[in-house]
Formats: C-alpha cells, structure tokens, sequence
C-alpha cells in the first residue's frame, strides 16, 4: 500500500527541523492539488496512477479519518503522505493505516517524509489511535528502514497472497 | 537466525561504539561490558576497522572508536563481513527437479527473503534509537514528543 520513497532513513528527527524552513510547509492536499500530486507521484514510482489518486480524493470527502498531506516548497509540491483511521476485518483494534508517502528525488534527505510522516502520526494520535500499520515492498529496504528509523517494526500480520486463473 | 559468534560479538561492538560517538574505547572495556573473550573481540575490532566501520588509535587514551554512517549502516552489512556462507541459499540448493523438494525449497526462499529484507532495513542508528525509546514512552508519543 505505501510506495517507494527514498527519504531520509534517520530516526524520527524534531519537525521544527523542518518547520524552520521557511519554503516547506506540510498541509492538508486542496482538490486543485490533485493533478500536481498524480504528476509528482507518477516521477517517483514510475508509472501513474491518477484512479488510485482520484479515488483517495473522492473518499476523502465522505471520511473524516481519510488525511492526503502534501509537503509544499515555494508553492510547489514536493512531498505527500496518505492515510487513514480505520477498521480491519480481523481481530485488531482500530489503527491509523500509512497508504502511502512520497517524496520527489530533488528534495529527498531534506527531512520531508520526516515532517509528513510526522504530521500524519500526530493526526491519528487525536484519532486515538495506538498503533499504525503499512504494508510495504519486501525488497525496498529504503523506506522500510525509513519507517523503522519511526519506531516501526513487523507486526502481528503477515501478508499473503496467490495468483488466480481468468474464467 | 542462527549467528556465529563472532557476528554477535560483531554486531554488539558496532552498536555500543555507534551508541558513544567520539570516544575511544578499550577492547578490554568492551569485552568486560559484554563478559566475552578480549582476545577475540580484538580480531573482531580489527575485521571491522578493516572494513572502515571502526577506527583505533594507539597509545594512552587510545582504544576503538566507531567511524561509519550509523544511519546507513544495516545489521544486514554487518552479518555479511562474517558470515561466509550467509545467506546460504538454501532453499535453492533444494532445486532439484524433484516437486516436493523444490516446494520445500521455494518455503525455505521465502524465510530467507524475509530475514534479508529485514536485516538489510534495520540500520545501527535505529538499533540504539529504539532501544532508548523501548527504556522510555511509547513509541508513538515519542516520536511526537520530539517533535514538540
């Protein structure tokens, strides 16, 4: 569920660390932000995804748990992180789920994810939240270190999957 | 995961000189520490200053320091200095041809996978992070407590 981001791979550093940047500044996404991020996005995964973004941006009108942030510089943006405060069909408490976060190449090792993930843990804490969950690539170790460098470690879950045949 | 014991001795002596930036420690400090062999922690020590993960100094005040990237520096990197047959690979020495056997290798591929990737995210510096935060809070309200 969350995509690949090279960001920074230290520990959950101060936010003032980026609040005293003057030119970034982490918000809720606007609906005219919506083409810019599916462009940012599609720069760093490779491919493009605009249902997947048109989609988070429709719920998001009917969720009040659904948070898309965006990291702005100089009016551009930079950086997003996606999640939500939600149920899970087996035996768990309530928990904040990280969707997604990335950030463009240019601006990376800058503490963005560090501020977005940041923003995003302090929204769900007022959730009341007490845990959060992603589901990452087993093989990109870059933002697995990232979210470890959070805290994050393997939960109670494990993801399993298998290929089906077409009728 | 079974380790050598070189590996542990490995891995305990990087983090505890990650965990004391700009101080020279003496093996015999170390060795004491963790009530292993001085001797070969030593070998040890030298195995990672060759690798430009510690540095020594000689003479009064001198000891071992650590002098790589905490932040870049995986387990993962680690284990391999002293692990020659890690991973060993061996769900796909399983492959025979044989059905059951190359199942039994594809089972045995996935938990190597798992480890690798699990190894190779979890660098020094979040190793002595979270060991100071499993001493404090919660880890949710510390990472929000730094940023506050």
């Amino acid at each position: 569920m969350t995509r690949p981001v090279n960001g920074p791979r230290d520990a959950a550093a101060p936010l003032e660390s980026c609040a005293e940047r003057p030119n970034v500044t982490v918000s809720d996404a606007e609906a005219t932000d919506l083409a810019e991020i599916i462009d940012l996005d599609a720069r760093i995964v490779g491919y493009t995804r605009a249902d997947f973004w048109r989609d988070l941006f429709r719920q998001r009108a009917t969720s009040a748990t659904l948070c898309v942030l965006v990291a702005k510089s100089s009016g551009k943006i930079v950086g997003y992180a996606v999640g939500e405060v939600r149920s899970w069909p087996v035996r768990a408490p309530i928990c904040g789920w990280l969707y997604a976060i990335g950030v463009q190449k240019e601006h990376r090792q800058q503490k963005v994810a560090t501020a977005l993930m940041t923003e995003l843990i302090s929204r769900f804490t007022k959730n009341g939240v007490g845990a959060i969950r992603t589901m990452i690539d087993i093989d990109d170790h870059l933002l697995m270190s990232f979210l470890r460098s959070f805290g994050m470690t393997a939960g109670p879950f494990v993801e399993l999957e298998m290929r089906v045949s077409q009728p | 995961m079974k380790l050598q014991q070189a590996t542990r001795y490995a891995i305990w002596a990087v983090i505890e000189l990650a965990s004391r930036p700009n101080e020279q420690i003496r093996a015999q400090e170390l060795a004491q520490a963790y009530q292993i062999s001085q001797n070969h922690l030593v070998r040890i020590l030298h195995a990672l200053t060759r690798a430009n993960i510690v540095s020594s100094a000689r003479g009064p005040g001198g000891g071992f320091s650590f002098c790589g990237n905490a932040k870049r520096l995986t387990l993962y990197d680690i284990i391999c200095l002293f692990e020659t047959k890690w991973p060993n690979e061996e769900g796909q020495n399983l492959q025979t041809g044989n059905a059951l056997a190359n199942e039994l290798g594809r089972v045995l591929h996935e938990v190597d996978r798992i480890t690798s990737a699990t190894l190779r995210s979890v660098t020094v510096h979040t190793i002595i992070n979270n060991a100071r935060r499993s001493s404090g809070s919660h880890p949710l309200s510390d990472a929000l407590s730094k940023a506050s």
